[in-house]
């Protein structure tokens, strides 16, 4: 009896770890939150964007302000030539990053209220 | 010589220079000359430091020249512009130059202080200085009168029949002339009757000498009475004593013959026969003089009677206590005794009364020639004294004592030395000499063109010899010139009185065309040098205005005033400052209302006007002040974008337009401005408006998107920096809160 219990939860395991990994690599991936950001709409009505969750490859430009323990504003300059223009995105200390003016990186954004570009995580390119 | 008070205080006031003070000024004049004496406020000033005394105050001692003067008054110029000195800008040394050119009395001749003039060493009383200066200017104004060289000739006459080198000199004849002559010289109108009180003094002495001959007659007449009343008391004497002796000597006969031892103690008689003098021949020896008895005999033959015995000596007489029997009683010796004593008294006193007439006719003589002298009637000093030797004996020369301390006082260190009529004759000679010299003078001056210099002369000859011929025979023309010059000098130095220096260079002029010898140069130098010192005093006074130091200014305006009271910058200056004070009340009323409305360009367009009425006003100088910087701001943000829209940047200029809108709200001139650009730059204004709305709202994070895009559109927007930087920090601030409020959830 007991066999046959180590034996289910040997398979069951064997069938679920596969499982586990493709989700996580889905959602590395960013594949189901990956849209791109649409700056052009974005800059006509930020607020209308609230909730969202975007991607944003971009090359960091400068710094605007910033405050300990809490985060820094940056403007990022879209690598998309389609989208021109600049937009802040707020990138919080808990991210732990080192942002370099001219590094480019993709950017997972949420936006909050009031159309405020919050950066969920990021990754060098 | 001139004594002159120390200055006012304060031309001047006039502070201009240190030295230049109103010392002080309050002083009386001292003055020089005839062109002095009057009385001074004081200024130095002193003043000035009353440079009342401008002319004829200052003391002569503290006068440098001109160089000395000037340097120091621009020196001191300098300081007083900047500083508040107590020094009097009045100037000694400006006043000294002045005084000394106006003052045509250089010598040690008047001091009018004192009303007295020096001769000498001899001190006149001249009286009331304004008396004599007034009969000087009358002697100047008019005209010599012909018969001035008559009467000259007249009191030659009587000098010379005077004169001691006269063959006949102090004759009667001459003397009588001489006398008769005063009588003419007294008729004309130069001599002032003052040659009839000398003949009167004359006729006075002679009528005293006359007194003393009858005195003498009187006296003579006496004294023969009294040699013979002496000659009857003798006679009295010796006829008592002879009859005394016989009866003694008859006694003593009939004794012896009765009864000869009683002879020798009861013959025995006084000795009176010694002491009388009388001797037994009848010969009577009564002071020094011998007469013989007989002569006695036979004038008092009737006096006969029962005389009796006694003389005013007594040692003449019997010894009454012996019975002896006389022909001349003695009530008659006593009678002639009497008359005798009588006589004796009357001539004493006829001689004390000629004595003390002679003492008073000539100390009255004497009396009379020092008041002539004092009187400075050296001519008539000089005929009187000339009487006086003639009829007074030599040794009646020398002055009486009671003149002594008069003299004295009069002719300082003369005390030694006895004084004599022919001492204040010398004197009175010499003073004619030195009014002659000094008549000459003038004349050589005049013909020289130094009329300065004449006018000086001839004012010492007229206060020593104003009753001399010398003066008096000047001429008309010159007397008409001297008398112009002395009434434009006259002018000059009342103009210093008052400090006009405007006129005194006027005036300086004209007199500097009169004459060689006045030293315009140096007045008009000094005079200018005082305008420039009140200037520079008054434009210190408006310096420490504008920086508010009103106490100081008003210090430097007293002393530009003090220095020069007609300065016509004074009064400009004072009319500002009345306006000046209408201004600082307008000026307040007109800010406080444009501040209240926000009309900051209303006061940024009267700025200078305010500043001026503000300046007081600690309280509204502040806002003032800050509304003028905001109000520089936008001006300057105006210029910008006038600026950009000429280099076609309308974004730029409506950035700039902002920044003026944010510093002053609703300018008209940012308004027009805006109103002419935003439809060249619409976008961006567009653009600009949301951000600014979504700030408003709250919307930061669409606020902070729009500022981005607007600084895409002008990299350089402070509109989009400031922003920027605003919503930034606020939405920092929002996320920190979220932050602590999550890690407060979590715990």
């Amino acid at each position: 009896m007991s066999a046959f219990y180590l034996l289910s939860f040997a398979r069951a395991q064997a069938l679920l770890f596969p499982l586990a990994v493709l989700s996580l690599g889905l959602a590395a991936a960013g594949c189901s939150r990956g849209e791109p950001f649409p700056i052009a709409d974005y800059r006509k009505a930020p607020q209308n964007m609230g909730g969202n969750h975007y991607v944003l490859e971009a090359e960091v430009e400068s710094q605007i302000k910033g405050q300990e323990n809490v985060g820094r504003f940056i403007t990022v300059r879209p690598l998309n030539d389609k989208e021109k223009g600049r937009v802040a995105v707020f990138v919080p200390d808990a991210l732990g990053v080192n942002l370099i003016p001219t590094q480019h990186y993709r950017f997972e954004l949420a936006v909050r209220t009031g159309g405020l570009l919050y950066v969920s995580q990021l990754k060098k390119i | 010589m001139h004594s002159r008070a120390p200055f006012p205080t304060l031309l001047l006031a006039l502070a201009l220079v240190p030295s230049l003070a109103p010392a002080a000024a309050p002083a009386g004049r001292g003055a020089g000359g005839i062109f002095a004496g009057r009385g001074l406020p004081g200024v130095v000033t002193d003043a000035a430091r009353n440079a009342a005394d401008a002319f004829g105050t200052a003391p002569a001692k503290a006068a440098p020249d001109v160089a000395s003067a000037a340097g120091k008054a621009a020196q001191q110029t300098t300081t007083n512009a900047t500083s508040n000195q107590s020094n009097s800008l009045e100037s000694n040394t400006l006043l000294t130059i002045i005084n000394k050119a106006f003052d045509t009395d250089s010598g040690d001749m008047i001091d009018p202080e004192n009303g007295t003039m020096r001769w000498k060493g001899h001190t006149y009383e001249l009286g009331q200085m304004r008396i004599f200066r007034s009969r000087f200017e009358r002697y100047l104004a008019l005209t010599p009168t012909p018969d001035q060289q008559q009467y000259q000739t007249l009191i030659d006459q009587v000098f010379a029949r005077l004169a001691t080198n006269n063959p006949n000199g102090g004759s009667e004849e001459n003397m009588k002339q001489a006398w008769q002559l005063l009588f003419q010289a007294a008729e004309f109108e130069a001599d002032a009757g003052t040659a009839l009180d000398v003949a009167n003094q004359v006729f006075n002495t002679w009528r005293i000498e006359h007194e003393k001959d009858a005195q003498r007659i009187a006296q003579t007449e006496q004294e023969r009475l009294r040699d013979r009343q002496q000659r009857n008391v003798a006679y009295d004497a010796n006829v008592t004593a002879r009859e005394t002796r016989n009866s003694a000597m008859d006694a003593t006969s009939q004794a012896a013959l009765l009864n000869p031892s009683s002879l020798a103690p009861k013959g025995s008689v006084d000795g009176s026969i010694d002491n009388s003098g009388a001797t037994l021949t009848g010969i009577t020896v009564v002071n020094g003089t011998t007469e013989t008895s007989s002569s006695n005999t036979s004038r008092n033959g009737g006096s006969g009677g029962n005389r009796g015995s006694g003389n005013r000596n007594g040692g003449y007489g019997v010894n009454l206590n012996q019975t002896v029997s006389s022909t001349i009683g003695v009530g008659t010796q006593l009678m002639n005794a009497s008359q005798l004593v009588k006589t004796e008294a009357k001539i004493a006193a006829i001689q004390t009364s000629q004595a003390l007439t002679v003492t008073a006719a000539k100390v009255q003589f004497q009396g009379h020639i020092i008041s002539l002298f004092l009187q400075r009637k050296f001519q008539h000093a000089i005929i009187a004294a000339g009487f006086y030797r003639f009829i007074f004996k030599g040794s009646a020369q020398d002055l009486d004592k009671q003149f002594t301390k008069t003299l004295a006082d009069f002719l300082p260190g003369g005390g030694d030395v006895p004084f004599t009529v022919g001492m204040i004759e010398n004197l009175s000679r010499e003073a004619l000499n030195e009014v002659k010299q000094g008549m000459a003078a003038v004349r050589a001056n005049f013909g020289d063109q130094q009329l300065m210099a004449a006018l000086q002369r001839l004012e010492e000859a007229f206060f020593l010899g104003e009753f001399l011929g010398d003066v008096s025979q000047l001429e008309k023309d010159k007397r008409q010139k001297l008398y112009a010059l002395y009434l434009k000098i006259d002018s000059a130095r009342k103009l210093a009185d008052l400090k006009d220096y405007e006129g005194i260079i006027k005036l300086n002029d004209e007199i500097g065309g009169l004459t060689n010898d006045f030293r315009s140069s140096e007045v008009t130098a000094a005079a200018h040098a005082a305008q420039q010192m009140s200037r520079l005093a008054l434009a210190g006074a408006k310096q420490a205005a504008s920086m508010g130091d009103f106490d100081h200014a008003q210090s430097l305006l007293e002393k530009a005033s003090g220095i020069w009271p007609l300065n016509p910058d004074i009064a400009a200056y004072g009319n500002g400052v009345s306006a000046n004070a209408s201004i600082t009340s307008q000026a307040a009323v007109v800010f406080d209302d444009a501040y209240q409305h926000k009309e900051y360009r209303r006061i940024y367009e009267r700025q200078q006007e305010l500043a001026v009425g503000l300046a007081t006003d600690a309280q509204r100088g502040l806002k003032f002040k800050e509304v003028i910087e905001r109000m520089g701001q936008v001006e300057l943000a105006l210029a910008q974008a006038r600026e950009a829209v000429s280099r076609n940047s309308p974004a730029v200029a409506w950035d700039m337009l902002t920044v003026a809108n944010d510093l002053v709200a609703n300018d008209n001139v940012v308004n027009q401005l805006r109103a002419e650009v935003a439809p060249r730059a619409a976008d961006y204004v567009a653009l600009a408006d949301k951000a600014q709305r979504a700030e408003e709202r709250g919307d930061d994070a669409t606020s902070l998107s729009h500022y981005l895009a607007l600084q895409d559109l002008n990299p350089t927007s402070p509109v989009a920096l400031n922003g920027i930087e605003r919503v930034t920090t606020k939405l920092l601030a929002r996320l920190a809160d979220e932050k602590n409020s999550s890690v407060a959830g979590k715990k």
